[in-house]
């Protein structure tokens, strides 16, 4: 069971990373990436965080998600500069200005490519199960996770049927798509909570079978070597090149 | 026990010893469904004591539909906006009528407080490990939620759907401003490109408040379909 077909299933570097070390990685990362403004760091950090969404997915997959975000970024571009031709001044066109701002969603993109593709749904309902989180907030989070196969199932099911009806556009994505939809879903929950009470699952902690295993040293040392990486961008921001913005 | 039976039976004790429960607890499925409450009654922890309760305020079945809808909501949301390209501005306004639509349904469903910022935190907890949401976005998203929680509970609670729609459409626009703050931290060398950003959630705003209306209409649809019990 897996989330998507993006994955490179279980078999690459990252699939074999601990879930907690691939999460604190992009907890460390994603603020690491909005306080550091020096391309030095941040080119430092896009390369590692690069290197490691590299062996997350397939490299065709990974190409495709960079060139949809690299045109989603073009675009931004070329709105932001249409507007400046109206508003001088609105855009600066220096290197640094353009560059910075780039990398930071690079980095922050990767690392959450390598959480997102290279772990498996039940995976992560493996770990879930064996966190300590309250009952509330494991038993949603669970369902959630788990019912994300089932959902899709049901949007093809729902698709298909849309199919044979009558209509256009917006009415018939409502009639044909959504209404079926939340019938469904509500159907869909109260199935499984009946199921769920018949278990015996609760906030007593029934659904936590599963013992959290520990981390292997390949998570130990991958953590060391991004707060070797995160120390050594800060380094390159307070004693490296100060970088002034160029003109183009 | 014939199956239907067996899936409708409810156990208050609690356990899941008990697979052969009495008569009486054997529930009919519009019942098992949804437990009727008076108009406009406010919602109390007293309030649906038929069921098992989950850390004293949820019931099992009231987190399995929130962990159901977290993900419904977050997928469709997702479904649309590639239909339409990513940035196509109508499946911009639809994605966010839908989640807006699909959150009052929820909230109708599940009628406690808390509820939307359990249901935000699941599907931003799903988003960030599943679907690549930045992680900054989660703290935000759940402070948005607090101060919806916060109307919600000005007005007088998850009672009435007027109620819900204000705290739903008050997160949505603390979330997409605490998102746009978020942007702003990213691009502050280049201020000037948070402008196509701000016209984007200009325009998802717009699907935010079409979406209180959708919302209260489906839910006239669900009241008289049976679904969702009378309120507000």
């Amino acid at each position: 069971m897996r989330a998507s077909f993006l994955t490179r299933g279980e078999s690459g570097f990252a699939a074999a990373l601990d879930v907690r070390v691939k999460l604190a990685l992009c907890c460390l990362g994603s603020p690491a990436a909005i306080i550091l403004s020096s391309p030095l760091s941040l080119g430092l950090l896009a390369l590692l965080s690069g290197g490691l969404a590299a062996t997350a997915a397939k490299p065709a997959t990974l190409l495709k998600i960079y060139l949809f975000s690299t045109v989603l970024m073009l675009f931004t571009l070329a709105f932001t500069a249409a507007l400046s031709f109206i508003v001088p001044g609105l855009m600066r066109w220096d290197a640094y200005s353009l560059s910075v701002p780039y990398l930071r969603m690079l980095v922050s993109i990767n690392l959450l490519l390598t959480l997102a593709l290279s772990t498996p749904v039940h995976v992560l309902l493996t770990r879930l199960m064996g966190t300590r989180l309250p009952g509330w907030a494991l038993i949603p989070l669970s369902v959630a996770v788990r019912f994300i196969p089932t959902f899709i199932n049901d949007c093809a099911q729902i698709r298909d049927a849309a199919r044979l009806r009558p209509g256009k556009g917006i009415a018939r994505l409502w009639r044909g798509f959504v209404v079926p939809l939340v019938f469904r879903v509500l159907y869909s929950a109260d199935d499984l909570a009946m199921a769920a009470e018949l278990k015996g699952i609760d906030a007593a902690g029934r659904m936590r079978d599963a013992e959290l295993p520990g981390m292997a040293r390949r998570d130990y040392a991958l953590l060391v070597l991004a707060l070797l990486a995160l120390a050594l961008a800060g380094v390159l921001q307070k004693f490296g090149p100060n970088f002034k913005p160029l003109p183009m | 026990m014939s199956p239907p039976e067996s899936a409708l039976s409810s156990d208050p004790a609690g356990g899941g010893e008990g697979f052969f429960p009495a008569p009486a607890q054997v529930l009919t499925r519009a019942a098992a469904m949804e437990t009727p409450r008076p108009a406009g009654q406010a919602v109390t922890r007293a309030a649906a004591p038929d069921a098992r309760r989950s850390a004293g305020h949820w019931t099992t079945r009231d987190l399995v539909t929130v962990g159901v809808f977290a993900t419904v909501i977050k997928a469709a949301s997702i479904l649309v906006a590639l239909a339409g390209g990513g940035m196509n501005p109508v499946t911009l306004v639809v994605k966010n009528c839908l989640y807006v639509t699909l959150m009052l349904v929820l909230l109708h469903k599940v009628p406690r407080t808390w509820t939307l910022l359990l249901a935000v935190g699941t599907t931003s907890l799903v988003s960030l490990l599943l679907l690549g949401q930045g992680v900054l976005l989660v703290p935000s998203a759940l402070l948005a939620c607090l101060l919806g929680e916060g109307v919600i509970a000005l007005l007088g609670g998850y009672g009435r759907t007027r109620n819900l729609a204000a705290g739903i459409l008050t997160a949505e626009l603390f979330a997409k401003a605490f998102g746009l703050g978020l942007s702003w931290l990213s691009m502050r060398e280049q201020p000037a490109m948070l402008v196509p950003a701000a016209i984007f959630i200009l325009i998802g705003s717009a699907g935010t408040f079409l979406g209180c209306f959708t919302g209260v209409r489906f839910m006239k649809e669900l009241r008289h379909a049976g679904i969702i019990s009378d309120q507000g």
